[in-house]
């Protein structure tokens, strides 16, 4: 080839990849203001919550009024512009309507008219923050947490805040994972507790190792105890711990993730069941520590939420399932388009 | 045969990238070409390198553990490729078209993420075939660096060479976070303007680069053969080079240990990450060139063990108690100084050290050798933390740099001392 010719076929390349990713892009851009949400699901924006907030105003003002009912937090996940965006509906009858607010979360809990939404933030938007919201999603506050958004949790009545991130370094060629779980209060902002600061006793005497990783906090009532599960190696163990005594204890082991009850006497949790990253559902009566396999054949890979004293529910490729707590049933989709469900129970 | 007018144009746009004009250096067209394919491919490999975990993890809700077993089983099977690709390289003259291969490969599995979908069986092997693509085209390509540059000058070279190929890793991650900001939940645009940009990377390496083994060496080179190969390690200077390089690479922690750590012990590094990792592919880019000249003028070996007293000042970071915002400054420039005065400098120092018709499967097994040392230290370190905590295991591994560091001072000085040129 001549050099004119290969300067032009060098141009024509470089022409015709840049006008290809420019046109794909806005392709991508333009799909994702233009679609339609699914039929069946009716959106509308500007969501609140709680007491003394207005109800979630639709189209139709008389369709639905959902002040004083339970409702469900998630992030939506409709194939348009609201994709990612935290979303409120009826638990009574969930499918009927989503109110979008006006964040976006990869992780969100909302509890005790306190909610914590797990999004990106930090310079260039190249890292993660935590932001704090109250019952008409205005942010009180935000602090930075390092690595990819992994659990949240808040306490029931909104005080304190959990995170957990999985920390990894740059690069995929290299997987060494670990999390980091921290408790807030999330009225000041101050860290309360580094989980991997506090000294763990199994039996009663010391347990440690420095590969030590723990994750999926749960808040008791009485604004003290906690659960969380610990990893070490491929065992991992059910902790209980104290914010006030600074201490976290084994209570049993093949836990992760674990979730308490709104009567605070049953765990909901995933073990795994076979090879790496199948787990299944469990709940364990922490009065007998009896364990109980919830119904579903799918692997799980959340931290579970209570829907009530007798159900479950939880996240599972962007379906959120229903699932009864003692075992029997199956589960029953609750919501398409959804991941990361916390229930806002009316008091 | 060398269309030197062809790249001139290009050549042109490279050097004043780098400011190679200015500077005085003189570099040859076809550094400054296979630096442009880099720059391009680099800028593709690095999108997908970025948001990789993202996708993983949030879109397709991987858990970290099968991440890891993505990625754990490539690495010896890619270190195999490189040494029959270095070796198929200069057994038939075929540089450029085995580079080809390696560049091709990867560019390919830009458009595998589009179609595989959520599977992470083939998700695991798109990576795989990405990081074989890599092995091939490493040791082809340096070895035509090094066979269009003087020996005097092979320091130089490599150093602009590294510097548009750092530009890439610099501008990738870039385009791939604002990418994320503009379209928050696709992943899809990522991939395909990934893939744009390796077929333009592509495309300058095959309609400019040409092979060219005769310009330095004129004497007609003999076909490789297994036993040539044997000899090449027998050779005292390159096995002087090899036990150099690669215990130094032993004492070397893995980048992701090094943030990972950073993380912990200042706090700026955890909020931003990625920012870390651009900032330090910065300061390699920029200082690329002037160690390289450097060690062109004061001596190779010099250069690279200072790269590696340098890295004694990030490990210092690690375990020193209260740094501030200050110290993460300093820990930057170390960091990208310690890449800039060792990655290019050590395959100038082999490629000086090889002869011509060895030079692609020196370079290969010298890479496999320095990149399974660093394996070999990633996992005794990872080892080293669980079992001693990380403090300690910062000091081991700063202690045995130091330990590696002497030895290789002694190597360079007996053995594999570079012949004079000035």
């Amino acid at each position: 080839m001549r050099r004119r010719t290969r300067l032009a076929v060098l141009a024509a390349v470089v022409a015709g990849c840049m006008g290809a990713a420019v046109v794909y892009v806005g392709l991508s851009v333009a799909r994702s203001h233009k679609s339609s949400p699914p039929p069946g699901v009716h959106v509308v924006s500007g969501a609140t919550l709680g007491p003394g907030a207005s109800p979630i105003r639709t189209k139709d003002a008389s369709s639905v009024d959902t002040e004083g009912d339970s409702k469900l937090l998630f992030v939506s996940m409709i194939p348009d512009r609201t994709a990612g965006s935290l979303a409120v509906a009826p638990l009574s009858d969930p499918t009927s309507i989503r109110a979008i607010a006006g964040l976006r979360c990869v992780r969100v809990y909302y509890a005790g008219g306190r909610g914590l939404c797990l999004t990106r933030g930090g310079i260039l938007n190249t890292g993660y923050v935590a932001k704090v919201f109250d019952s008409s999603f205005h942010v009180e506050r935000q602090y930075s947490v390092p690595g990819l958004p992994s659990r949240a949790r808040v306490s029931p009545d909104g005080r304190f805040g959990a995170t957990t991130m999985f920390v990894q370094g740059d690069s995929y060629s290299n997987g060494n994972f670990s999390t980091r779980t921290s408790i807030v209060d999330l009225e000041t902002g101050k860290l309360v507790a580094d989980l991997e600061k506090l000294p763990v006793t199994r039996n009663g005497q010391p347990f440690s190792n420095q590969n030590f990783n723990f994750w999926g906090v749960t808040f008791a009532r009485d604004d003290d105890h906690f659960y969380a599960s610990l990893g070490s190696g491929s065992d991992t163990y059910l902790l209980e711990g104290s914010m006030r005594d600074r201490t976290l204890k084994v209570l049993t082991e093949q836990v992760e993730c674990p979730s308490l009850s709104p009567d605070g006497k049953r765990i909901a949790f995933k073990r795994i069941v076979g090879d790496a990253g199948d787990w299944r559902l469990f709940v364990l009566d922490l009065a007998t520590m009896k364990v109980t396999r919830l119904a579903g054949d799918d692997p799980i890979d959340d931290q579970a939420e209570w829907l009530d004293d007798d159900h479950v529910v939880y996240g599972n490729d962007n379906v959120l399932w229903v699932v009864p707590a003692d075992g029997s049933g199956q589960p029953r989709k609750l919501l398409s388009h959804a991941f990361s469900p916390a229930v806002s129970r009316a008091s | 045969m060398y269309q030197v007018a062809d790249s001139q144009v290009l050549a042109r746009g490279g050097r004043a990238l780098i400011g190679r004009k200015r500077a005085g250096i003189k570099v040859s067209g076809t550094v400054v070409l296979l630096g442009l394919t880099s720059l391009f491919t680099d800028i593709s490999s690095e999108m997908v390198t970025t948001i990789l975990p993202l996708y993983l993890v949030l879109s397709l809700g991987l858990s970290p553990l099968q991440f890891g077993v993505i990625d754990g089983i490539q690495q010896g099977a890619s270190a195999l490729v490189r040494v029959v690709a270095g070796f198929t390289a200069d057994r038939f003259g075929r540089y450029k078209e085995v580079a080809v291969v390696g560049y091709g490969l990867s560019a390919v599995t830009r458009i595998g993420f589009l179609l595989v979908g959520r599977s992470v069986a083939l998700i695991g092997a798109l990576v795989f075939v990405d990081r074989t693509g890599k092995g091939i085209r490493t040791a082809p390509r340096d070895a035509m660096i090094a066979l269009s540059t003087p020996k005097e000058q092979l320091g130089t070279a490599f150093g602009v060479h590294r510097a548009l190929d750092t530009a890439g890793a610099v501008i990738g991650p870039l385009i791939a976070f604002s990418l994320l900001i503009l379209l928050p939940n696709d992943f899809d645009p990522i991939f395909f303007v990934s893939f744009c940009f390796a077929l333009i990377g592509l495309a300058i390496l095959v309609l400019f680069v040409e092979n060219r083994r005769d310009r330095v060496e004129a004497e007609p080179l003999p076909p490789v053969t297994m036993r040539s190969v044997a000899r090449l390690l027998a050779v005292p200077r390159f096995g002087a080079l090899l036990v150099a390089g690669g215990v130094l690479a032993l004492a070397t922690m893995s980048d992701g240990f090094v943030y990972l750590g950073l993380q912990q012990n200042l706090d700026f590094a955890g909020r931003n990450l990625p920012l870390l990792y651009v900032a330090t592919s910065l300061v390699y880019m920029l200082l690329a060139v002037p160690a390289g000249r450097l060690a062109d003028q004061v001596g190779r070996g010099k250069v690279f063990i200072g790269g590696y007293l340098l890295l004694l000042i990030v490990y210092a970071a690690l375990v020193v108690p209260g740094l501030g915002p200050a110290a993460s400054l300093v820990v930057i420039l170390a960091f990208g100084a310690y890449y800039a005065a060792t990655d290019g400098v050590l395959s100038a120092i082999a490629s000086a050290l090889l002869p011509a018709e060895a030079r692609a499967t020196g370079l290969s097994v010298l890479i496999t050798v320095t990149s399974l040392a660093r394996l070999v230290a990633s996992i005794a370190f990872g080892a080293a933390w669980v079992l001693i905590g990380v403090e300690a295991a910062v000091i081991v591994f700063a202690v045995g740099l130091v330990v590696a560091a002497l030895l290789a001072s002694v190597i360079f000085v007996r053995y594999a001392k570079e012949p004079a040129h000035a």
